[in-house]
């Protein structure tokens, strides 16, 4: 076909003034992971038993885990929504990205500080495996629910983006994670939580060239 | 660039606001721009230009279907080259057959033996003349007249290791040239 065909074909249907949807896609598709992995958790992890006790607001150590999963959620949102637009420069945003993980190694950095040895769990390396495999679970219906959404945009680079899906999934799952995890210690929070999160990364990283791609 | 984008964003309001004529006139000069990018970035890696066209309209028609993800603060152009990038990109994978990471050795590889063109030889030929004597020498026995590296170093008195680094050198110095 000549290209000046395909032009007076194309002519006929001038586009509508686009309404800035990338934003609303995205933040939709996030919240909707967000349900599914909040329902998963419940139905099948199962809360912690005192989450229904309003005590819980004492309790710091699961505000720092809300407050944690919930920034590397807020922080990945921007990064995907302007990697789903060509053309559109990332700059200060994959920056911000890095803060939650930051803040999260200083307080890692000085609970060791305080107590020499961290409070770990008692039965640590238990809770170690679940947590690395029971997030990217919460998070696998996000990442997928992500891909549906993001491919309907137009992503250009399909390994960036799918790693900072898989960044936005893994804190999902996170956040879902947190209200069953009933070991409360920032050490652990910091290191498997985080450990989990990039797991869910580089698995959006590697599927990322299959899953986005867009015709 | 920056003249051609002022009259792609009148064309494009018009567009908006429901114009046929203006929205074929903006596809046509856009047509225009993304031919001359993908024409350069096809001939960098050594492949056939006549290419190009079938990548013309693949992004026209992405860009057609991908009007939603357009917003304001993005120059029009940067856009629209961002998609027919990603065409290209698409392209190249596919048809290298896994080949994601074309290295600078796959390029001119891909360029001596796909025979694309001789034009293509004769422009390398005039590049090659621009480059210092050192450069030039081993570059032209060993790319253009297919000696080795070691009957290269013979001919010239300079070790292996030497011609190697040149012919990489000038293989460079070319592609910053091709760049410019």
């Amino acid at each position: 076909m000549d290209t000046d065909d395909l032009i007076a074909d194309l002519g006929h249907h001038p586009p509508r003034k686009p309404s800035r949807p990338a934003s609303v896609i995205v933040a939709a598709a996030a919240l909707a992971s967000l349900v599914v992995a909040l329902m998963l958790s419940v139905l099948w992890l199962k809360p912690r038993p005192d989450l229904a006790v309003p005590l819980i607001v004492d309790n710091h150590v699961f505000l720092l885990k809300l407050v944690f999963t919930v920034s590397v959620v807020a922080a990945a949102l921007p990064v995907v929504r302007d990697l789903s637009i060509p053309g559109r420069r990332i700059g200060r945003a994959s920056i911000l990205m890095a803060i939650p993980f930051a803040l999260i190694m200083v307080l890692v950095l000085r609970e060791l500080g305080v107590h020499h040895a961290p409070d770990w769990p008692s039965h640590a390396d238990h809770a170690w495996l679940e947590c690395l495999w029971q997030i990217p679970a919460l998070a696998a219906p996000a990442l997928i629910i992500l891909a549906i959404a993001v491919r309907r945009l137009a992503p250009t680079n399909l390994t960036r983006t799918g790693a900072y899906i898989g960044l936005l999934a893994g804190g999902i799952g996170a956040v879902g994670y947190a209200l069953h995890c009933h070991h409360d210690s920032v050490a652990f929070v910091g290191t498997a939580y985080t450990l989990a999160i990039l797991e869910t990364a580089l698995v959006g990283a590697l599927l990322g060239p299959r899953l986005l791609r867009w015709v | 660039m920056t003249n051609s984008e002022h009259k792609l964003n009148v064309l494009l309001q018009r567009s908006f606001d429901g114009d046929h004529a203006a929205y074929r006139e903006f596809l046509k000069l856009l047509s225009e721009i993304l031919r001359a990018y993908l024409r350069r970035q096809l001939f960098r890696v050594g492949r056939a230009e006549h290419d190009a066209e079938d990548l013309v309209q693949e992004a026209l028609l992405a860009i057609h279907a991908r009007w939603h993800t357009f917003e304001r603060d993005v120059p029009v152009t940067a856009w629209a080259r961002a998609i027919a990038r990603y065409k290209l990109i698409d392209f190249l994978r596919k048809s290298t057959n896994g080949a994601r990471n074309l290295s600078l050795d796959d390029i001119e590889e891909t360029a001596v033996t796909d025979g694309t063109a001789i034009d293509d030889a004769l422009s390398v030929v005039k590049l090659v003349a621009v480059l210092p004597e050192k450069l030039r020498r081993s570059l032209k026995l060993v790319r253009l007249n297919g000696l080795s590296t070691k009957e290269a170093a013979a001919a010239t008195g300079m070790s292996e290791a030497a011609i190697k680094v040149n012919v990489h050198r000038g293989v460079k110095a070319i592609a910053r040239e091709l760049k410019k």
